[in-house]
């Protein structure tokens, strides 16, 4: 089922804007509330494809504006006709239990990031200068990418054998004293939407520093949401996921008990349990602005935060500026080494 | 009684083999101490010719008297070097096994004198009677009454080099100032201290180079701006169980090396120290 949002006025297609954050109309500038946006509104439906998504399913869709194919592959869920430019939502992808739950709606529109990765790559400071000008974006893409939020329960106990070291002068001796302190902790922790990203596409490396998003902005799913962008669908299940949120996870907790434990001179862990429960999992599609970048016949992917605007991915590095980088600090530490040892006057 | 008359040839050659080196042996020593060296190596000029051949004659006499040899030397320039590194640089030059030697530096503005012992007379003449030594000899100098500081530093010594120093009942520590009494000794300090080193300046800063060149090339990816508190719902989080029990205290003590008393050859305090010649000497020295 392909679903279009025509426009209530003058029919044109609708999508999503990220500025007002409603559905609004290229034509005429007519504005929607995603929220109110209900089925009583006309929008085209595909009566006679409708039925539910199987995985692996190859399906073909038809655009309802110009009846070209919708070029799409298995994990879309959302695109735009690639003949007409209509924004196209592959509604059975998103029902039953691929249908996602919540979503952090797109706030930074296509021209803000282009602008943002702009002066992002005139900052960087290792980059060649020709990179710095960022007159090469080859494309910028909206993706709504998938994750997992879980929200979890972690209770930690930790036994240790702690010391306390004082040194004290008494005539010609040095005394030191070690006490040593039986030490116990049991932490009691909840953490709410960790973050898993569920896409086989996305580098998780890259996903992960994309991170944090704030969840203030966090809203029930609606279609609507998606339309002018291209999503995709999970290809992981929460199950599979846990373990690596569940790594990530234990290491926080290992990190509040540790902590908790103040005022030693040493710690020495004899006994640690740490257990993960889970509490919920959502489904979740988070907005990501996709960055291709043409330099010197190479391609480089960067990705952006499509609501805090954070850009992460690995730039071009000129080995120029990284040795002047090298070659300048070692020559000024030096210069003030020299400096304040002529001062206090010793040296050669 | 072939091998008899053989071994009976090599005795005959090592007695005459270790004749000839009693005989050379004797020679050395002898010239080496009983000829007429010059004692007294007045560069800045502060005594009289007939001073000189005064404070020659007694030194002379000291020095055969307690098998040693006493060398008085005054100096404009210590040409850079702390007084400490031209007495020992002095030692090495003569090649010195027991001596006792004072030095009086001239310099404008870094004015002292020094006194060292070598080999035996590191412990006829350690730090804590240098200590005394320089008591009675610094006034004199102050006054600009050189000869008489010189003649005083000759008749301490004799008395010193006829006792025994374990029979001494008070043990003076060595001057806390010594350091700062000297400007090229401060310089000296610094230039064996290891953060005044060129080669370690050098390696600190290309170290340094290197973690900030690392840190931009690591950073320029964007970095992970999450931590353990990210997702924290602290609200709902807390420790529920916690102690922290005493259970015993073990102390141990290690004897103050600093403290150790100037007698000893093991001390490296004040003025004592090892000449680049490999010398050890006791001193103790002080700017007037």
């Amino acid at each position: 089922m392909v679903l279009q949002y025509k426009c209530p006025n003058c029919g044109a297609d609708m999508v999503f804007d990220s500025e007002s954050g409603m559905l609004a109309c290229q034509s005429c500038g007519r504005k929607e509330d995603v929220e109110e946006y209900s089925e009583e509104h006309e929008w085209f439906q595909d009566q006679e494809s409708q039925h539910t998504f199987k995985e692996g399913e190859v399906n073909e869709y038809h655009c309802n504006n110009c009846g070209a194919v919708i070029v799409s592959d298995a994990d879309t869920t959302a695109t735009t006709c690639s003949f007409c430019g209509a924004a196209v939502v592959l509604n059975d992808r998103l029902t039953g239990s691929l249908a996602p739950s919540v979503i952090i709606p797109f706030s930074i529109s296509k021209e803000q990031a282009g602008n943002a990765f702009k002066a992002w790559c005139k900052n960087g400071l290792v980059t060649p200068s020709g990179f710095m000008t960022a007159d090469r974006i080859k494309n910028i893409t909206g993706l709504y990418v998938p994750f997992w939020l879980y929200d979890l329960n972690g209770k930690g106990e930790v036994k240790a054998t702690c010391t306390k070291v004082r040194r004290y002068t008494r005539g010609e001796y040095t005394y030191t004293d070690t006490s040593y302190y039986d030490v116990y902790r049991k932490v009691d922790l909840n953490f709410f939407l960790v973050p898993a990203d569920a896409s086989s596409k996305m580098n998780d490396e890259l996903m992960d520093k994309l991170e944090p998003y704030n969840y203030q902005g966090l809203k029930d799913f609606n279609t609507p949401y998606l339309a002018g962008y291209i999503a995709e669908k999970y290809n992981y299940t929460h199950e599979e996921l846990f373990d690596r949120v569940k790594n990530r996870v234990e290491k926080y907790v290992d990190a509040y008990i540790r902590s908790t434990i103040q005022g030693y001179s040493s710690t020495t862990y004899n006994y640690k349990q740490i257990n993960i429960r889970r509490k919920r999992v959502q489904y979740a599609l988070l907005p990501v602005w996709m960055v291709y970048y043409n330099y010197k016949q190479k391609d480089y992917l960067f990705a952006m935060n499509g609501q805090t605007g954070k850009i992460v991915g690995k730039p071009p590095l000129s080995a120029q500026k990284i040795l002047a980088w090298f070659a300048g600090t070692s020559v000024g530490v030096f210069l003030i080494l020299r400096i304040i040892t002529s001062l206090l006057g010793g040296g050669f | 009684m072939n091998f008899y008359r053989s071994s009976q040839k090599l005795c005959l050659y090592g007695a005459a083999m270790l004749f000839l080196m009693v005989c050379t042996t004797f020679f050395l020593f002898s010239h080496g101490v009983y000829a007429e060296e010059q004692l007294v190596y007045d560069y800045a000029g502060l005594l009289k010719e007939d001073e000189i051949e005064n404070l020659e004659s007694i030194a002379q006499e000291i020095g055969s008297q307690y098998n040693t040899t006493i060398y008085i030397i005054t100096d404009n320039n210590s040409k850079g070097l702390s007084r400490k590194r031209y007495l020992e640089d002095f030692a090495d030059s003569k090649e010195v096994t027991n001596s006792v030697i004072i030095f009086v530096n001239m310099e404008p503005g870094n004015r002292g004198v020094e006194i060292q012992g070598y080999g035996q007379d590191e412990f006829r003449m350690n730090n804590s009677r240098i200590e005394f030594v320089l008591d009675e000899v610094v006034p004199h100098l102050s006054n600009g009454d050189y000869y008489t500081a010189f003649t005083t530093f000759l008749e301490k010594t004799r008395y010193y080099l006829g006792k025994d120093p374990s029979e001494d009942k008070v043990i003076r520590t060595p001057n806390p100032n010594y350091a700062g009494s000297d400007k090229n000794y401060q310089k000296e300090l610094r230039r064996n201290n290891i953060f005044y080193n060129i080669w370690f300046q050098l390696l600190v800063s290309l170290g340094i180079g290197g973690i900030v060149a690392g840190v931009l090339v690591h950073n320029s990816g964007g970095k992970v701006t999450v931590n353990d508190r990210t997702y924290l719902d602290s609200q709902n989080s807390r420790v529920v169980d916690h102690w922290d029990r005493y259970i015993r205290t073990t102390t141990t003590k290690v004897r103050n090396s600093s403290s150790s008393s100037g007698s000893s050859s093991s001390s490296r305090s004040g003025g004592s120290g090892v000449s680049s010649g490999g010398r050890s000497h006791s001193g103790g020295g002080r700017s007037f």
